[in-house]
């Protein structure tokens, strides 16, 4: 599925909302669905909120596709380069007085995906975030697969 | 997002539902400020209706806490769902959160 947004962050829900339909027609377990949605409000708001130059409207592409036991996604966007995943991760051992919480969203990502990979492609972004969803834990059968194989 | 309040002993359950994310959290913070700020000190946060929590729902958590160490009040947190316990634990805030499994233990823990 193939989704285009614009630089607006209320564009966000959008496409929490159109991926939700996805992982519900393709039997997706919530556990791994969730995943995703914390993964697209961490991502996309940090491209959105600290990617562009005030003003000027641009596009986002979203790409979901199921390859083989992976959910994958591919969000593309002419943003200002920056890999998040490059960023230390923050210290969760420090005290709640001592916390800095930057970072700790793209931390939560980086960890709950089974990869998580950014590269530069000319003047484009591109992440790639993916896990496993197919005998994972409260995954039904794909009943949306065979719909998919006749379009 | 919506948060609903009930009266427990000394308590207050807080039951959030929904997710609490970057869109919602300005909501929440500003509906458990105003709870705050009627002078509540013990709270149990009930998660059994949050689908997910992101790292802006983290946030207000914190704040949360820290206002409540400074008037010496407590926080208990239950019902969480394995992926909004993953999130607290990947992010290290289980260690500084009390989280109960159900409603009754954080009541009775408080």
């Amino acid at each position: 599925m193939a989704i285009r947004i614009s630089n607006d962050l209320d564009e966000i829900d959008g496409v929490i909302e159109r991926f939700n339909a996805f992982a519900a027609g393709h039997g997706i377990p919530d556990a791994v669905r969730r995943t995703f949605d914390i993964a697209f409000d961490e991502l996309l708001n940090n491209i959105i909120s600290y990617g562009y130059a005030e003003g000027a409207e641009r596009w986002i592409a979203v790409d979901i596709r199921l390859v083989g036991d992976e959910l994958e996604v591919v969000i593309v966007d002419d943003a200002v380069a920056f890999d998040p995943f490059a960023r230390a991760a923050p210290d969760t051992e420090l005290s709640l007085e001592d916390r800095a919480i930057g970072g700790l969203g793209i931390h939560l990502v980086t960890k709950m995906m089974d990869r998580a990979t950014y590269e530069r492609d000319d003047d484009k972004n591109v992440m790639v975030i993916a896990k496993r969803w197919r005998g994972a834990p409260g995954a039904q059968p794909d009943l949306q697969e065979a719909k998919d194989d006749a379009d | 997002m919506q948060i609903e309040t009930q009266e427990k002993g000394s308590a207050l359950v807080v039951a959030i539902s929904g997710s609490l994310d970057t869109k919602t959290a300005p909501a929440a913070e500003t509906a458990i400020g105003a709870i705050l700020d009627q002078g509540r000190n013990h709270l149990v946060v009930d998660f059994s209706e949050v689908d997910y929590i992101a790292s802006s729902g983290l946030r207000v958590l914190l704040s949360t806490m820290k206002r409540l160490k400074k008037s010496k009040g407590k926080m208990f947190l239950c019902g969480m769902n394995p992926t909004v316990r993953e999130v607290f634990d990947i992010s290290g805030f289980s260690g500084i959160f009390k989280i109960l499994d159900t409603q009754a233990d954080a009541l009775a823990a408080g």
